[in-house]
């Protein structure tokens, strides 16, 4: 998948696991919302692979390079170029 | 602790910078109904609540506020990108860019700088989380003023969602105040504070999980 598109495909799986977490929260006992739970958190957990091992890392411990610190790359989420 | 990730829970890309949006926009990082007050409240509130449940909610809540003022800081630093200073003259951004040039400092739309005043913390959980219910409400209605004024599409649409997260954790709050409420002797649910005194609703507590 390019840059971009699974870059937003991230967000968007990001988000769903943030509205489930708070949804379980007071739900701990819906098994639908723990299985959605589980499902996009494994799908997150393997779009995010693919993008460190193609594209660079999204958190500071996701460096896969020995020779270069991308960590650091630009852009940064706040600039219109990471968007 | 916390774990960074380098994205926004929402993309913000704004094409036309227009400081004039982010004088009124910056009520929501700095304000007394902003991200940052939001993120305080909960993230110090949760230490002395009794539930596992709550204490979930405060600190889960609590970390997406913090993305939310990430969010209304991008917002504020591509609306205030590239600006001539007749361009800061003619917006009336003047004042804000003689004290902090573009930099993003969390004050409310009147200048005021950021204060622990805003919120309380109060060691109750019932008295805390109605306060956390009607912050979100606050935070609508700021959301909701800030849609009557700003016109730009891009900048909308952003409002519009970090607006509907406002909604939806003040429905997770109320839950958590009847979690809480369930906890206690509904008879008189203020007989006793169950984060301060000992065996408080104790023969009343719900079966978790």
């Amino acid at each position: 998948m390019d840059k971009d598109k699974l870059f937003r495909t991230i967000q968007m799986y990001g988000f769903a696991i943030d509205e489930i977490v708070l949804y379980l929260d007071t739900h701990p006992n819906c098994q639908n919302a723990l299985n959605y739970y589980h499902k996009y958190n494994e799908l997150k957990r393997e779009a995010v692979e693919e993008y460190n091992r193609l594209y660079g890392p999204l958190t500071a411990k996701q460096v896969r390079s020995r020779e270069k610190w991308t960590w650091t790359n630009e852009p940064w989420p706040w600039e219109r170029s990471a968007n | 602790m916390w774990n960074y990730e380098k994205k926004l829970q929402y993309p913000v890309n704004i094409k036309n910078p227009n400081p004039k949006l982010a004088k009124f926009i910056i009520a929501q990082l700095g304000g007394p109904d902003g991200e940052l007050a939001a993120s305080m409240r909960y993230l110090n509130q949760r230490y002395t609540a009794p539930y596992g449940e709550i204490k979930g909610l405060l600190t889960d809540i609590g970390t997406e506020e913090l993305g939310h003022m990430e969010m209304i800081s991008a917002i504020l630093y591509q609306l205030t990108r590239n600006l001539t200073p007749e361009q800061i003259k003619a917006s009336g951004f003047d004042a804000y860019f003689v004290d902090h040039t573009t930099g993003i400092y969390p004050s409310s739309a009147s200048g005021v700088p950021f204060s622990a005043a805003y919120f309380q913390s109060k060691g109750d959980p019932i008295t805390d989380l109605v306060e956390d219910m009607a912050a979100e409400q606050k935070a609508r209605s700021t959301y909701d003023n800030i849609l009557r004024l700003a016109d730009d599409p891009d900048v909308r649409d952003v409002i519009k969602f970090l607006r509907e997260r406002e909604i939806v954790h003040f429905q997770r709050f109320g839950e958590g105040l009847r979690i809480t409420q369930d906890n206690l002797n509904s008879r008189n649910f203020y007989a006793c504070n169950p984060s301060f005194d000992k065996n408080c609703g104790r023969n009343c507590r719900r079966r978790m999980n």
